[in-house]
């Protein structure tokens, strides 16, 4: 089977810190992979580079054969920052129509069909949304979309525990079983449940990548437990 | 795709544009009639010149500035720059957009200015003019675009240098603009020194400003900044 998403040999600094180091992995088609380490273990850094924000210093990473930051890598991956990316002077059907416009696998209906859902205003401005909304709308575009990869960073932060729960409702519900997803986060407990692989970062460093039932196996405890121990301060 | 993206933008951007280009003409149509019913109708030209000068300079930056920079360089850049295309594109796209605003607007500031005085093109129409005469005024118009585009230009590529400094991006961007636009001044100004020079008079013209090295530096430096910043920002793209 071919790889999804081939990293090989990533390394990135900003001045003298070291954001990440020689960053080897391949993610298969079928997987949501957890992408776990603490505040500034380079998560962040490297979801960016997958999605052609940011430049390596060295490495190579192919997104479905195509290197970072083509056209082809970018059609093939639907991206959830960790914060607001969308014009907040932009109504919700504005946006969804733009989506429309730009991205062929985009699906209207199921987007509208999620904001309704909701009980919101497809005519309300996006920065007239509560924080936990607009967080919502930004997952539901991105998870309209028929895309092979799907990045996902802190999808789950800064929102209340309900709210955490109709986001997970919603990856879940609308997750492809042919497309693989990279969930970022530290807030393990919650999105273990729906992980089937991990991967540990730690000084920009993978520390651990393993199917989440072999590491429940050869360890004897939850991958929360597992990264409360690796990370204990 | 390059047409699908500046499609795009020239429709997002069309609403405050158009008003900007709307109100200029207008602006131009109402200080023609307070001319024709005052008594004193030289202050209203200043007036409108003032106006215009305002709106022509103040008004499009801010708006062009506050576009190009929000749409690459803030959040908003996550979704830009992860839209099927690649940095190259995306980035031509935003420029080619500010450049047709730009064209728009300097064509609705000629139109502000031709209705302040509506009758004295009648009178070229009514009497003729002579060919020549029509095509230096053609020429210095055309000319007069250029150069006022290799500004917008140098404050597109000023923007693009500024934001390499992580921190102090307004700061780079206003330090590169100062430096530019000193630098273009010298440049234009030196050109029509020489032109006036070559003509053996001591008092320069408008056709002194408006000469032939002008129009090429103009040229040139429109397609410099182009690239160099289409390059830079595709290379170096660092969204923090």
């Amino acid at each position: 089977m071919n790889n999804l998403l081939e990293i090989q040999g990533l390394s990135k600094t900003y001045g003298s810190v070291t954001a990440l180091n020689d960053v080897s992995l391949s993610i298969e088609p079928g997987h949501i992979i957890g992408l776990l380490g603490p505040n500034g273990s380079g998560k962040t850094t490297l979801i960016k580079i997958i999605c052609g924000l940011l430049q390596a210093n060295s490495g190579t990473v192919l997104v479905d054969g195509n290197p970072a930051g083509t056209a082809d890598s970018r059609a093939a991956i639907s991206y959830l920052p960790d914060q607001t990316y969308l014009d907040g002077n932009m109504t919700i059907k504005a946006i969804v129509e733009m989506f429309k416009y730009f991205y062929e696998d985009f699906e209207e209906d199921r987007a509208m069909e999620m904001i309704s859902s909701l009980n919101l205003n497809p005519n309300a401005k996006l920065k007239t949304l509560s924080k936990g909304n607009q967080e919502k709308v930004q997952l539901m575009l991105v998870m309209s979309r028929r895309a092979k990869l799907y990045i996902l960073d802190e999808p789950i932060a800064g929102v209340d525990p309900a709210a955490r729960d109709y986001i997970l409702r919603t990856i879940i519900s609308n997750y492809e079983p042919t497309a693989s997803m990279i969930i970022a986060t530290h807030l393990i407990s919650e999105v273990e449940p729906v992980l089937d692989e991990a991967i540990f970062l730690q000084n920009g460093s993978i520390k651990l990548f393993k199917p989440i039932d072999d590491i429940r196996a050869e360890e004897g405890m939850s991958v929360d437990e597992l990264f409360r121990e690796v990370y204990r301060c | 795709m390059l047409g699908k993206f500046i499609k795009y933008d020239l429709k997002k951007t069309a609403p405050v544009m158009g008003v900007l280009c709307g109100l200029t003409i207008l602006l131009g149509v109402f200080c023609s009639i307070f001319m024709h019913v005052s008594q004193n109708p030289g202050k209203y030209a200043l007036y409108e010149l003032l106006g215009l000068m305002v709106l022509c300079v103040v008004s499009p930056l801010y708006v062009i500035t506050q576009y190009y920079y929000k749409s690459l360089y803030t959040n908003e850049g996550y979704l830009t720059f992860t839209l099927p295309a690649n940095n190259k594109m995306i980035v031509s796209s935003k420029i080619i957009v500010t450049l047709i605003w730009a064209t728009i607007f300097c064509a609705s500031v000629f139109i502000s200015l031709v209705a302040i005085t509506p009758e004295s093109v009648v009178h070229v129409f009514k009497e003729g003019i002579d060919p020549k005469a029509l095509l230096m005024i053609i020429y210095l118009l055309i000319v007069m675009f250029l150069m006022g585009l290799s500004g917008v230009m140098a404050l597109i590529f000023s923007i693009c240098i500024g934001s390499r400094w992580r921190n102090h991006s307004t700061i780079g961007s206003i330090l590169c603009f100062f430096v530019l636009g000193i630098t273009l001044l010298s440049v234009y100004l030196k050109n029509l020194g020489m032109s006036v020079a070559h003509r053996g008079d001591i008092f320069w013209g408008y056709e002194d400003l408006f000469c032939v090295p002008n129009l090429i530096c103009s040229i040139v430096l429109i397609a410099v900044f182009f690239v160099a910043t289409v390059n830079i920002t595709s290379k170096k793209l660092n969204l923090d």
